[in-house]
């Protein structure tokens, strides 16, 4: 591994940079990631900042089941993103289309358009699950190097 | 004679068809069927004679070989008259858009999930299903199985389009440019974007920084949970719909079970109600504080985001105190509540309200003391009063206007009734005046939990209710944090409902929107957008366009602008046509 290559790789490790992106879901789950950079939780203690558009973002963070009528957009956004990328599905609709799950306009969880690099399930998933889930992210990270 | 009573008497008189036929279900709920050629002379006279200027939505069902409508319509002070009318399937019914604009969109999702025909409808973007979607499928319709759609069904995006629009004009020779026209260029917003915090999508026309028209397209959030709700059962439904949105969860469950109680005729102990309303007022709190930092984001204010936020997670501390969870709380049954209130969590509530009420009141005094943020809401978004009563907007963005529209009073359900408060209006008719508003209606709220805490009746908190709901409809009306929320449920006397139609608060103010935004500038989009407070995986459930001239439009691929540039730098003499891309 290059000099380069590994600071990039701690940089990444020391600042993920998240996009959050509705697909769908109830806004619980969209409302509690927003706590989570909130204050009482403050999830940017881990360098995790919350960006505008996806060309900026290293975790695509997604709530809610899959729409039909978002699912290409929500393909496009992911295709923006720079490499190497990451997806957190976040709440029980996101990893499976939970109480949803039937619904003809709906195609599942996130993992029916795009791969998902780790699933936080709860209805909604509480801003400690949600850090809890990205800092599990981050460590696998840290090990796949 | 009450006022209902009146209503009926005098609805009886000048119809001789209706005779008997105008069923008082109980104060402030009329009924009424009439056949579809008398239809539109009875609703005339309603909406312009008996005062009933307020079209709440609606509601489409599909009867066999005709298609059932049931327009709701109410009156400033409560009464709400449902006029059923009955067309045969593949017979038009007339637009009701002359009387109220903001019907468009209800006539809309008739067309889409029940396959209404509309006489006259305006042409415009479909709503709520996805672009693709294909002919002749109907979702509402009795018979419609969603097995018929391929897995691939699913607003599929137009290759490289970019969505550029540009005037005639612009294709003229540079001497005879007018600069309006010029400038004249559709910049999409959405479905993705840092200002929304949602998936919707605004295709903006602009003329330099003004925007010229505006086009919403909604419907990226549409589950299709009113099928859903049709195909499990009442129990099942009051999680379903709690989850129509996560930020007025509550307000939706209690409207459904409210609407089924009625039907059941079931009789829901005091003390649940009781429980109901402060659940309902604490999470108005959560909302408003919610909203109160979205708004500040909006505006570049983030530290009053993040002061907002943190006052507000005491509400959501006291939320999971109270009913075990933070959001989506499940504490409704059909016939009660689940879970009572204990001695300690009333009197650590009461603290709690305390302290926010002190954190509020520095909040009001920033919104009427701060300069940069009273300078950047005035005269943002505005819509006067007669705008509000025209497009049928609710909740804070009507009371902003000076129109005091609110449930609670209106036509009280829950514990309302018993309990004082006032209705907060103010005459800004803008972002300011809607920011004070909401920051009222907290202190408002403040009392109205204390009061229903030390005033907790003693009793059950909930009353069996069967598995088989009889026979019947009702139309449940709540004041949700963003406005009125209104549910319909018919049932058949089986364990599933035969219809469950739900229309959210922000369905109705988005018809404002398009208003508010008319010839603001573009970087007034985000906060105006934000000030109805919108909550899209309500309504989802596409708004009206407002037509910008009779110019022609186009719109333009890459491929397609990248020749046009080359053509227009080749009239000024200068070839790129032969530059290669990678060249730039």
């Amino acid at each position: 591994m290059k000099v380069i290559d590994k600071i990039v790789h701690w940089a990444r490790l020391k600042s993920p940079w998240i996009l959050h992106f509705n697909t769908g879901a109830c806004n619980a789950c969209d409302i509690e990631i927003i706590a989570a950079l909130t204050p009482r939780f403050d999830i940017e203690r881990f360098g995790v900042q919350l960006k505008g558009t996806p060309r900026h973002a290293d975790i695509l963070v997604c709530s809610g089941p899959v729409t039909r009528q978002i699912r290409d957009r929500l393909v496009r956004i992911y295709e923006q993103m720079p490499e190497p990328k990451f997806v957190v599905a976040v709440g029980t609709c996101a990893t499976s289309g939970g109480v949803f799950q039937g619904l003809y306009n709906i195609l599942g969880g996130i993992d029916q358009a795009i791969p998902v690099n780790a699933y936080i399930p709860g209805c909604p998933a509480s801003p400690q699950a949600i850090i809890d889930g990205v800092v599990k992210l981050l460590k696998k990270l840290e090990e796949s190097e | 004679m009450s006022d209902t009573e009146n209503v009926k008497s005098k609805l009886e008189a000048k119809f001789d068809f209706l005779k008997d036929k105008v069923l008082l279900q109980r104060e402030r709920r009329l009924w009424a069927e009439v056949p579809y050629d008398k239809f539109m002379e009875v609703f005339d006279h309603a909406v312009k004679q008996l005062g009933f200027a307020f079209l709440n939505t609606i509601t489409g069902l599909d009867a066999g070989a005709d298609l059932e409508y049931i327009y709701h319509l109410a009156q400033a002070e409560g009464t709400m008259l449902n006029l059923k009318t009955k067309q045969s399937k593949d017979k038009p019914i007339k637009t009701i858009t002359g009387y109220f604009p903001s019907g468009i969109i209800y006539e809309r999702e008739l067309v889409d999930l029940l396959g209404a025909k509309i006489d006259t409808l305006p042409p415009g973007i479909r709503y709520p299903l996805p672009d693709d979607w294909p002919d002749n499928q109907y979702p509402l319709r009795k018979d419609w199985n969603a097995d018929v759609l391929d897995k691939n069904v699913g607003g599929k995006m137009e290759g490289e389009n970019l969505n550029i629009t540009v005037g005639p004009n612009y294709m003229k020779e540079p001497s005879d440019f007018s600069i309006a026209h010029t400038n004249d260029v559709t910049i999409p917003i959405g479905p993705q974007h840092p200002a929304l915090k949602e998936p919707e999508s605004f295709s903006v026309a602009l003329r330099g920084e003004k925007i010229a028209a505006i086009q919403l397209r909604l419907g990226y959030n549409h589950r299709g949970i009113e099928k859903g709700a049709e195909q499990r059962s009442y129990i099942q439904d009051v999680y379903l719909i709690e989850r129509i949105c996560g930020i007025c969860s509550h307000s939706h469950s209690t409207a459904y079970v409210q609407a089924v109680e009625e039907i059941a005729g079931l009789a829901v102990p005091k003390r649940a109600q009781y429980i109901r309303t402060i659940i309902g007022e604490l999470e108005r709190v959560h909302s408003h504080l919610l909203w109160l930092g979205v708004a500040g984001h909006e505006i570049g204010f983030d530290t009053l985001l993040m002061y907002s936020w943190r006052d507000r997670e005491s509400v959501m501390d006291i939320l999971a105190l109270i009913t075990g969870n933070r959001v989506n709380y499940g504490m409704n049954l059909i016939g009660g509540v689940r879970r009572d209130i204990t001695k300690e969590e009333i009197d650590q509530t009461l603290k709690v309200i305390d302290k926010l009420e002190e954190q509020t009141k520095y909040y009001i005094q920033l919104a009427l003391e701060e300069v940069t943020l009273i300078q950047r809401l005035s005269g943002v978004g505005t819509l006067t009063t007669d705008d509000v009563l025209r497009l049928g907007a609710v909740g804070p963005t009507a009371r902003a206007s000076s129109v005091p529209r609110d449930v609670r009073r209106d036509d009280p359900y829950a514990a309302y009734g018993e309990i004082p408060f006032k209705v907060i209006t103010d005459n800004h008719n803008d972002v300011y005046g809607r920011t004070i508003v909401r920051m009222l209606e907290l202190m408002e709220a403040y009392g109205m939990i204390r009061f229903a805490l030390n005033n907790l009746p003693d009793g059950p908190i909930s009353v069996r209710a069967p598995r088989k709901i009889p026979a019947g409809e009702a139309i449940s009306r709540y004041e949700a944090p963003r406005g009125e929320d209104v549910h319909y449920v018919r049932s058949n006397g089986t364990e599933n409902p035969e219809r469950v139609k739900v229309r959210a608060p922000t369905l109705a103010n988005t018809q404002a929107v398009s208003k508010m935004l008319e010839d603001r500038y573009l970087a007034d989009l985000p906060i105006v957008v934000a000030a109805i407070d919108p909550c899209f995986s309500c309504t989802d459930r596409s708004i009206s366009v407002v037509s910008l001239d009779n110019e022609e439009r186009k719109t333009m691929t890459w491929k397609q602008l990248r020749d046009y540039s080359v053509d227009w730098y080749k009239k000024q003499g200068v070839d790129f046509s032969k530059m290669k891309r990678s060249s730039f």
